[in-house]
């Protein structure tokens, strides 16, 4: 007697679903593919026409671009910000459109068998029962639960990061970080920055991929085990995850690309009056504010 | 040198909720790293010991590095 139905089958690889020439394509791959068009889709709906009041889809992608520049210049200043801003916010939007689709109804759920006696009969996983149930190769997985993307989006922003950091700084400066032989200490400490910024990208690949790919697998189980009723908590878990996993992902790398930035003289002391200094100025632009907006 | 702004609630949120992996990441790749070498060199445990206490520095100044912004603040 066969059972009812057995639970997905967890794949930490993606599987190849079909292939362009000797391209293979991956379930993910395909959802990253999906996630651009529908950012596309998106900016140009916003873009389109550019009213000065701004209403509907273009008042939408001003606010999320306004918010996310606010926090980019709100880490790194307003100089730097305009530098950080692009990457930073491809990042943040990117991710969460690719961690969003996870939700969606079908995807991880919806596929073909892979046993040799269903592969003449296209079936929807979702329809699927008895001993075949857990064989599912999904059409659809979320892009970032795969790791080879997750490890080269980390492995953009470490490159960009350093860079920047040589860029800014210029390489003599940058370089004694990491190899600084005035003395023992030095030397030591440069040692360990060399290790965490290593040991970097695989925490950025593996924190955005872990997380993801375990929701993933938790909406997949929960939508056999106990069917309908599971995800009424688990999907809005898995939005609030989505948005949080991009959110790290963009304010870390932007956090490093303003550490690698700042040089090595920068003494507390210094930052204190520094930030001082911007809450006065601030402080006087708010004043202006209020001023222009009581004589008019 | 561009003036830094003061720390906001948005990036302490972000620092903060990923500190966890920026900790562990080290400490498990130089144990690992450590334990592999003492297999090579039939050494055991001296290089798994000495990854562990590396990574378990690695893993704090790495901590650090990020937190010290939310320390100053």
């Amino acid at each position: 007697m066969y059972p009812l139905w057995k639970l997905p089958a967890i794949t930490i690889a993606p599987d190849t679903i079909f292939y362009i020439g000797p391209l293979p394509v991956s379930n993910t791959l395909l959802c990253t593919w999906i996630t651009i068009v529908i950012l596309l889709v998106l900016f140009y709906l916003g873009t389109r026409k550019k009213a000065m009041i701004p209403s509907g889809m273009q008042n939408l992608v001003e606010w999320a671009i306004e918010s996310v520049m606010g926090l980019v210049e709100s880490v790194a200043g307003k100089d730097k910000g305009k530098k950080f801003f692009p990457l930073v916010a491809t990042f943040f939007i990117f991710i969460l459109f690719a961690n969003l689709l996870d939700v969606f109804p079908g995807v991880d759920t919806v596929g073909t068998i892979s046993t040799a006696a269903a592969k003449s009969n296209a079936v929807l996983g979702f329809l699927l029962f008895g001993q075949y149930s857990n064989n599912i190769i999904p059409w659809i997985r979320p892009a970032t639960t795969d790791l080879n993307l997750t490890l080269a989006m980390a492995l953009v922003s470490v490159i960009v990061t350093q860079i920047f950091g040589f860029y800014t700084l210029g390489w003599k400066v940058h370089l004694s970080k990491y190899f600084n032989f005035k003395g023992p200490i030095d030397f030591f400490v440069g040692l360990l920055e060399l290790i965490t910024e290593t040991a970097r990208i695989i925490s950025f690949s593996f924190r955005l991929f872990g997380n993801i790919f375990a929701g993933s697998a938790v909406l997949a189980v929960f939508a056999f085990l106990l069917p309908f009723l599971a995800n009424v908590v688990f999907i809005p878990l898995e939005l609030f995850v989505a948005f949080i996993q991009a959110f790290i992902f963009a304010v870390l790398t932007l956090v490093f690309m303003e550490i690698a930035t700042t040089g090595h003289e920068e003494h507390p002391e210094s930052e204190q009056e520094a930030l001082e200094e911007y809450r006065q100025e601030e402080a006087k632009k708010e004043e202006k504010l209020v001023e222009a907006g009581s004589r008019s | 040198m561009s003036k830094r702004p003061p720390l906001t609630m948005w990036e302490a949120l972000g620092t903060l909720a990923g500190i966890g992996f920026t900790i562990a990441v080290p400490i498990a790749l130089l144990t690992i790293g450590g334990y592999y070498l003492d297999g090579l060199t039939h050494t055991k445990p001296v290089f798994l010991l000495l990854g562990l206490l590396l990574g378990l520095i690695s893993g704090i100044y790495g901590a650090y590095r990020l937190l010290s912004r939310v320390f100053q603040s």
